[in-house]
Parts: structure tokens; sequence; C-alpha cells
């Protein structure tokens, strides 16, 4: 059996509403991927559809996913235990 | 020889001399619309041609220019911004302010692409422009008042349907950071075109237009404007605009390394997630937008408990969050959406405002200003109280209010004694709610922007949203390159006369499909040409900066970002490496490497021969 690590994900206030959940602790196996997050252990929680809606807007550079405060953009970065991941709208300052 | 017909645009550019009391009409020629586009175009090429260099920046010599562009008030969507051109009292550079709004739209509409004002009056004076009958009308009776106070008589005794620009009572006396403020709560606030409104005893302008631009093609620009359109409903981004604006990245900047806090210690900051967007949302009450923009960013917060009780104003932006926010340690909303008011109705730049707050809180803090040089004030970290008496200190120029007045750059001067290790600026701009020590490319225009540490001139989306692609933002190698690209691009959006909220929403292509669609004139069909443009505006600004004086030696940041690594994630340790960025910059610019100035040969590339003769002749063209 895979070893397992645990996450924390944030959905910031408009993806928040979208999803239904504003932040979820999960236990995940070890490097699992950002795309593996999206594609396979997001749609337990937020459902098959929304997870690959999202993951295309991550594709796109739509939406922003911020692990311990660094962009993400490689959607086979492996995840490590005790990750915060702040997931949010491409916005822009000014 | 006959002018080809000017589709798009006005036609027609109002100056008006306040010393005399006279004004002309001129046309807007195509000369200037092919080279420069409009908006920031326009008024950069206008201070080149018609300043006189070394002059002060208060006197009647210098010029305030409100310009718009091709696409200003003919159906598209978020182009109606208007751009303020002077020397700035703040840097000494070349400057330019943008205000949101429906002035601009309204300008276009009397039928102007530029408003020029030159002189000074006499008394408090108000240019009252119904199209073409301009009237030169005494202000006495509204000197002194606060902006919304001036906004509503001047209105009542013009026209209700009029727009306006006005200044508060710090443009009055001329606080050297104050602002242009519009419809209330818009402000072009940055650079103290305030103050050189105030300078020349100019309190508004209130305009009225009934005319409208003729297009080239009507049909295909309104089929574009429906394409644009899609493109903002698809995209996550303009939903993220409309719910929050600004506002909603408050805390995810600070988890990227900006909303520095302290006045750039960058401390951890406690309870920063008042800042998070769902908080925020909370106060809304309802929205708004500026001239025909579906963006409508506007978000009109109310506060409803504790000794702000009552107030219903435009959203602190981003920086106004920060300003009066993380730079003081202070997560208040309600403290902050206060002092936000404060600014607006005194005119006063929130940035700039802040910063020198800040400035003030530091020096009190390191024992340098005593409590009795400040008035009696008791400046803590955290406290937003004093600083609402500051605001009307500076606005009125009253005891520190009138040092801190000066900008953090001259009042670091006035009191010594070490206190300009602690003043944030660049070139005399307070700098705004980034951190160059956490994006390097971003910080390199911070530190060479044309109008000082400005975040607009080089807004670094490959930095910091990772957007069109994403660049590491720590690393420095090819950040002159990007720099350079992205302070191009911004200054072509800004030349058609774009917000530059929804920028990356709107392909260059599209852009120039729209220009081509209202204005007619093939150049503007290819996007190298406008990259041309872009080019040639940025490198006139910085003309203008080399004919005051202003090299390499100017292009820096304070000593903080130098030298002080960064105590918090993710830029835990980063300093800001300046000699090397530079470097790389001018290379990338095709500048003289060690004097930070456009070569003859640059210069010549961009069809700018007269600029470099002139620079020739005063003996700043560096040879080679």
């Amino acid at each position: 059996m895979n070893e397992r690590v645990r996450i924390y994900i944030e959905f910031s206030w408009s993806l928040a509403q979208k999803t239904g959940r504003k932040f979820i602790w999960l236990d995940i196996d070890r490097d699992s991927k950002i795309e593996d997050l999206f594609l396979k252990i997001l749609p337990s929680v937020i459902g098959r559809e929304i997870g690959e809606s999202l993951f295309k807007l991550f594709l796109n550079g739509e939406i922003l996913v911020i692990v311990n405060g660094i962009l993400v953009v490689d959607p086979l970065t492996k995840l490590s235990d005790g990750d915060k991941i702040y997931i949010q709208p491409m916005a822009f300052g000014g | 020889m006959v002018q080809p017909k000017l589709y798009g645009y006005a036609g027609k550019i109002l100056w008006a001399d306040l010393s005399t009391k006279t004004y002309k009409v001129i046309e807007t020629s195509i000369e200037l619309v092919k080279n420069f586009i409009g908006a920031r175009g326009f008024g950069a090429k206008l201070l080149w041609d018609y300043m006189k260099p070394g002059i002060d920046p208060f006197s009647s010599e210098n010029m305030i220019i409100f310009s718009v562009g091709p696409l200003a008030a003919v159906g598209a969507h978020s182009t109606s911004k208007f751009f303020v051109s002077f020397k700035s009292p703040l840097t000494g550079t070349y400057f330019r302010s943008v205000g949101g709004g429906n002035f601009g739209a309204e300008m276009k509409l009397a039928g102007y692409d530029a408003i020029i004002v030159v002189g000074k009056a006499e008394k408090p004076t108000y240019l009252w422009v119904q199209d073409d009958v301009i009237e030169f009308k005494d202000a006495s009776h509204v000197w002194g008042a606060i902006t919304t106070h001036t906004t509503e008589i001047l209105l009542k005794e013009t026209d209700r349907d009029a727009k306006l620009v006005t200044i508060g009572p710090a443009g009055e006396n001329v606080v050297r950071f104050a602002s242009i403020q519009t419809d209330d709560t818009r402000s072009a606030g940055r650079g103290g075109g305030g103050a050189v409104m105030g300078s020349k005893n100019l309190k508004a302008i209130v305009v009225k237009g009934t005319g409208k631009p003729e297009l080239y093609n009507e049909e295909e620009f309104e089929k574009l404007v429906e394409e644009q359109l899609d493109l903002y409903h698809k995209n996550p981004t303009f939903h993220s605009f409309r719910s929050l604006g600004t506002a909603s990245v408050v805390y995810l900047f600070y988890t990227l390394g900006h909303f520095p806090t302290y006045n750039f210690k960058q401390l951890e900051l406690d309870n920063v997630e008042r800042f998070k967007p769902e908080v925020l949302a909370t106060y809304v009450v309802k929205t708004g937008s500026c001239y025909n923009c579906a963006m409508e960013c506007w978000h009109f917060f109310k506060t409803s408990k504790g000794p702000y009780a009552g107030i219903i104003w435009d959203k602190p932006e981003y920086e106004t969050l920060w300003s009066f926010g993380g730079v003081l340690g202070v997560t208040n909303l309600e403290a902050i959406m206060y002092a936000n008011m404060l600014c607006d109705i005194y005119g006063l730049d929130t940035i700039s405002a802040g910063v020198a707050i800040a400035f003030a809180y530091e020096l009190y803090e390191k024992g340098i200003l005593s409590k009795s040089e400040v008035d009696g004030l008791d400046l803590r970290w955290g406290n937003l109280e004093p600083a609402f008496e500051l605001i009307r200190k500076i606005a009125l120029r009253e005891g520190i209010g009138n040092i801190l007045a000066e900008g953090v750059a001259r009042a670091a001067e006035i009191i010594g004694r070490g206190a300009e290790r602690f003043a944030m600026h660049g070139k005399g701009l307070e700098i705004p709610a980034y951190d160059p020590r956490s994006a390097k490319a971003h910080g390199l225009s911070l530190a060479t922007s044309n109008i000082g540490a400005s975040h607009m001139i080089g807004w670094n989306t490959y930095e910091i949203s990772g957007f069109p692609e994403k660049v590491d933002p720590f690393t420095i190698e090819g950040k002159g390159a990007l720099a350079k690209k992205v302070q191009d691009t911004t200054t072509i959006y800004e030349a058609i006369g774009f917000c530059l909220f929804p920028r990356t929403m709107i392909p260059l292509d599209l852009a120039s499909r729209m220009l081509y669609a209202a204005t007619g004139i093939e150049e503007f069909k290819d996007i190298q040409y406008l990259f041309l443009v872009g080019e040639r505006i940025y490198n006139i600004e910085r003309a203008f900066n080399v004919r005051e004086g202003f090299t390499r030696k100017d292009d820096t940041l304070p000593e903080r970002f130098l030298r002080e690594p960064v105590p918090r994630i993710p830029s835990k340790g980063q300093v800001f490496e300046l000699d090397k960025l530079l470097d790389d910059y001018y290379i990338a610019r095709g500048w003289d490497v060690n004097t930070g100035i456009p070569t003859g040969r640059k210069l010549e590339e961009l069809g700018l021969q007269y600029v470099a003769e002139e620079l020739a002749k005063l003996g700043r063209l560096p040879v080679g």
C-alpha cells in the first residue's frame, strides 16, 4: 500500500462558491501530482465534472494554484506532506 | 495640405491658457495619430514638443494634458480612461496618471482628443467646456472645499449631466502627491497632478459634450465589441473583477510575497486573513462602472458597526487596502475604508499618503522622530487612528503634515538623522504594494520606470500571475528583456486608452482589429507596428527625463531592497540585484549601459531623429 501524506486545500471565494467547499484536508498517496489532485483526488469531494473543469482552467492559466506561496503551472508537480494549496481565479492588482 | 478625415478620433485638441484666459482649438494631426496613437502617447509627445526643459513643476510654464484614445466613447468596453500628463512635482520627471469614471468619454463627446492647460490663473478658476463653448469661470466659492462638495456645487451651476475632474484642499495646498478626482471616488492619483492644478489656481474642469465620433467601419466595430464581450464572459478573471475588483487578490498576493508589511520590513502580518475575499465581500452593497465597461469593478462598501459606521464609499482597491493596511500593520478593514474616503475627499493619492505615513511610523519607532515632532501623536504599528489626523495635516500642510506633504524623499532630506534609509520611493514616487525582491522583472520596472516607482508601468503578469506563461520570479536571467517587453506592451494598451485590468482578456490582435475598424488607419492592422509605437512612446518619455538630467543613477531603489533579505516565505532570503539587472535591461532596450540613455541609433530606429538631435545639442546623447 502506498504511503499516505496530508495536504490542505483552500478555495478562494468565487471558487469556494463553485465547489461548495472553502477548505479541505486530504490524505493522498505520496508523490501524487497536481494533475492527480484535479482528476483523481478532488472529484471524490467536489465531483468529477467540476474537477475536470478546474483542471482545464488551470491548464489555460485561468485559475492560479499556489503551493506554499509558490505559483505552480506544471501539472506534473509532485505534492508533499503538509503542503498548503491555495486555488484562486486569475486576477490582477492595481 | 488638407488632412485626411480622422475616424474614431474627435479630431481636435483644446489648448487653454489660464494666464490670459484665452484658448485655441487645433487639429489632431494625422502624424500625431499615426506615430503615437492617442491617450498616453499624445501626452508624451505633446510634453516633449512643448514643455520647456528645466522648469519648476509649480511654475506657470508646466503643462497639464488630459488625453483619451481613439476607442473612447465609441462603444468599446474598458477604453474610456483619461490620461493626465505633466512634469511631476514629486519626481521631477515626465508623468502620466490615469483616471476612470466618465470624464474621458465626455471629453471625447465634447469634441476633444486632448485638453491642454497652461499658465496660471490670477484667482481660483474652473474651466467650463460645452462642446465648442469654453468659459474660464470663477471658482473662489469652492476654493477650500472638499472634492465631493465641489462636485455638487459645480454640477449644480453648470449642468447636472456634465462630468468633471477636480482637486481638493490637498491640491490647492500643492501637496506634492495631491490627486485629481472624478465621479467622487475615482482618482488620477499618482504623481501630484492635483498639485499642478492647484499651482495653476485651477480647481476643476467641467465638460459636457453632445457629439459622437464617426467610425471607419461601424458594422465591423460592433462585431468586434461583441467578440470582446464574449472573451470577457468566458474568462474567470472577468468574473473575479466583477465580484470584487482588485480587492480579490490581497490575500493571494500576500502569500506570493507581495503586499509588503510594516514599511517593507516584510514581517508576518497577524490577522492577514481579514483580507481574504470572502471577508471583504461581506461589505459590498452596490456596484458600478466606468463609462461603458462590462467589468463593473466598482464595489461600494458599507461600514455598519464601530467608530466608522455609516460610510458607504467605493471600496479601497488592492493598493489602498495595503497603503492603509499592510504597510502600517493594520487589518481593521473599517478603518482602512475611512482612510480611503478621507484621501478621496481631501484629494490625496492613497499610495503616497499611506507610504508617507508608514515612513513617519518607522521614524517614530526608531526614535528618529520624537512624539513632540509628530505633533503628540502616538504612531504605533497596527493603529490607524493617528493616520486619520496625519491625512488631514498633510492635506492642510499643518505641523508634521507639512513635511510629509513633500513626499518621503524630500521629507527625509528635511528631517535628516538617517531618515533616508526608511524613505521608500523610486525617483521620489512612493513605492506601491509590491516587493521588488519577490519578482525581479517587476522590481526592475519599478527601478527604471520613467515616472518613478509605479506598478502600472510594467505590471509583470509573467512573474506574478504566471500569464501568459510562468517565469520564475526570483531569477535574474533574462529579466531585462522581460521588463522591456511588458513595459512596451503596456504602453500600447495605454496609447489606445485601454484600462489595464482586462488587458489579458483582450489579445493585441483584437485590439489591433478594433483600432483599424475604428480609424481605418492601415498601419494599425500590423501588431509589429503597434510594438514599434509602444517602444517609441516609452523612449520619448525616457528622453524627456534625459533632457531633465536623469541618468542611470536615478534608476534605483531603496537600500532596504538591495541589502536586507526578505524574512518571510516564499521570498525568504531574497534581495534585489540592482546593478546586474540594470545592465541586462539597458542592453535589452538598446540604451547606453553606462548612462541608461537611449542611443542615437535606437532613437533613429524608432523614428525619433528629432529627439536624438535635441539630446545631442544638449550634450546628453551617448557617444558611439
